[in-house]
């Protein structure tokens, strides 16, 4: 079943249900079913329609889910652009996947244009009506788009094997992966996460992610599944705010990352505030402390806590942790979910026993297509049996809970964004005083992981951390750039030469506080 | 200098560099110039800038969504700290 069919089906059955709300601005499922078939049929006459991409760059609104469902009616792939990246990673990105259109919010388009970007695509999507001159462009409206076409047309329908959506992510090289995710890939994860979450049409939702990160993604999905109403906050930036929201709304659900709890218990009053129709709270996107899901239980007591385990490649969760388990056993990560099977593999591939610790691989109809840049396999992240290599570190026991123990790889996890060091490491020697650098994550007991980073610079240069900073702050997003710069002489190397990351952690406490930013 | 081109020069060094002449009432935060996680260093550095504390129940957008807030807040903090020789830390 193509993911069309879930909002249509939605649309039967819940036709004057309120689907999204944002600020003071809703649709309905028969209202949001009709303007995507709209925006499907002025894509179709464009002759955008299967095999063709759309790329999606717009904060969280009304009108991007609405042209979300448009792109996937006229059997095209939306493409998510992260709406924080820098306009040269946005070129890269666009310049990878060659969209046909784009959809732009005002501040992205404004931005793009100030900035000077490249890989544009020649049809630009909005929600109102462009009042500056086109250029070589094409703009088209949702409100003359809605005002002009039918939604009484013929469309394509696609199969559930062909890709639906790409995610663009961090990738370990330092360039930006994205991730092909198909039509069933993405059916089959989000019925597994609705069976064990135990959503409902009565169930509605808080939503304080980005559309554009497939944590975002699946929020809009599984509760178009079951005719759930989405409510968008206004942001994360004021944590009492959403505090308001979650009461305003009167939501029975809200999923966010460690990050998003952290804050929540350290900077408002949720252990006093009234939330009676909050039935259950969904932590994904990185592992919580036992104390943090204690103090959790204790600050929303009778809410169900719910742990999910995953990353974008498996569309996205792999193991689930439910409400009967977390509080006895908050150090696993839970069992995988129906069809999914774990594995946790030795250095030579062989499988090993419950109990011992090895790389944990992923196997289902949930894991991705492949990478855009077609390296899936080449970089080890697939391999010849089509399982996914997570690049985590972890064991089973006897009755199949996953216990996360480390990474294989350098990935850091902050603020639940997704960090691999080369890509800030680039960016810092790029910098004309710097020699050398390495990146790391270092414990931080809100973001999870806190990005740092020691520098050698080339002799005679100087520099300090601060400038060092707003030069980061120039290709990077705050979320990438590190929060502390420490200046060595010289980092420490491995017998081949390379950057010795472990002895970097040390070298980085040595450096002490008193060489910080 | 002013507290509100005190604010946006750190915003620019610190926090976002595409953050171009800002009206004093363009909202920081919906207009997409900031992140979430900046909040927290944003309160962290006018905490110590200006020697005034900031509660949880203050951080709220009528406080810090635009420059022209912010100033007022952080005026209004430093009155309230009438007494201070500490403030303004910036000059």
């Amino acid at each position: 079943m193509p993911l069309p069919d879930l909002i249509a089906g939605t649309a039967e059955r819940f036709a004057g249900k309120t689907a999204l709300i944002y600020l003071d601005q809703s649709i309905t499922f028969g209202a949001l079913y009709l303007q995507s078939r709209q925006v499907a049929a002025r894509l179709q006459r464009l002759g955008i329609g299967p095999g063709a991409r759309v790329a999606i760059l717009h904060e969280n609104a009304l009108a991007p889910v609405i042209f979300f469902w448009g792109v996937l009616a006229s059997g095209a792939q939306v493409v998510d652009v992260p709406c924080l990246a820098g306009v040269e990673t946005i070129d890269e990105i666009l310049a990878e996947c060659k969209p046909a259109a784009i959809v732009l919010s005002v501040h992205q388009r404004e931005r793009l244009m100030r900035t000077g970007a490249k890989a544009l695509p020649g049809v630009v999507l909005m929600e109102a009506p462009s009042t500056i001159s086109p250029g070589v462009r094409s703009y088209y409206s949702l409100s003359e788009i809605v005002a002009s076409e039918s939604s009484d047309v013929t469309l394509p329908r696609v199969h559930d094997s062909s890709v639906a959506l790409i995610i663009y992510t961090s990738g370990t090289t330092g360039r930006p992966k994205g991730v092909m995710l198909s039509h069933r890939n993405l059916l089959s994860n989000i019925a597994a996460a609705n069976s064990r979450v135990g959503l409902t049409s009565d169930d509605s939702i808080l939503v304080v992610v980005p559309l554009h990160f497939i944590h975002g993604r699946m929020q809009l999905l599984t509760h178009t599944m079951i005719g759930g109403t989405m409510a968008f906050s206004e942001g994360f930036h004021f944590p009492q705010q959403v505090i308001q929201e979650l009461a305003k709304y009167q939501v029975t659900g809200f999923s966010g990352t460690p990050y998003h709890f952290y804050t929540l218990l350290e900077r408002t009053d949720i252990a006093s505030s009234r939330l009676p129709q909050l039935r259950y709270v969904l932590v994904t996107g990185g592992a919580m402390r036992p104390e943090g899901l204690i103090s959790l239980s204790k600050a929303l007591p009778g809410v169900e806590i719910h742990v999910a385990y995953g990353q974008t490649e498996a569309s996205p969760r792999i193991t689930y942790l439910g409400p009967l388990e977390v509080l006895s056993n908050p150090e696993s990560s839970g069992r995988p979910l129906p069809g999914v099977l774990v594995q946790i593999l030795a250095e030579d591939g062989s499988e090993l026993s419950p109990g011992t610790v090895g790389e944990v691989v992923a196997s289902g109809p949930n894991i991705m297509c492949g990478y855009v840049s077609g390296d899936e396999i080449s970089s080890q992240r697939i391999d010849s049996f089509g399982r996914l290599h997570t690049g985590d570190i972890g064991s089973l026991d006897h009755h199949g809970h996953l216990y996360l123990a480390g990474r294989k790889s350098d990935l850091i996890k902050s603020a639940g964004e997704r960090v691999f060091p080369r890509e800030v490491e680039i960016v810092l020697d790029m910098h004309p005083a710097v020699r050398e650098s390495a990146v790391l994550g270092v414990p931080d007991r809100i973001l999870g992981e806190k990005i740092v980073a020691c520098v050698a610079l080339k002799p005679g240069e100087e520099i300090d951390a601060e400038a060092l900073r707003t030069h980061c702050l120039k290709l990077l997003p705050l979320v990438r750039t590190p929060r502390e710069i420490r200046f060595t002489q010289s980092l420490p190397k491995t017998e081949s030469g390379k950057i010795d990351r472990r002895g970097v952690v040390a070298h980085f406490n040595e450096l002490g506080s008193a060489n910080a930013a | 200098m002013n507290i509100s081109s005190e604010v946006l020069g750190y915003i620019r060094s610190q926090l976002s560099v595409d953050c171009p002449d800002i009206d004093l009432d363009c909202n920081l935060w919906t207009e997409g110039y900031l992140d979430s996680t900046a909040i927290l260093e944003l309160i962290l550095w006018l905490e110590s800038s200006y020697n005034i504390t900031i509660q949880n129940e203050e951080l709220t957008p009528e406080n810090f969504a635009t420059l022209r807030n912010i100033e007022e807040f952080v005026q209004r903090n430093a009155a309230s700290q009438v007494g201070s020789d500490t403030w303004p830390a910036r000059t």
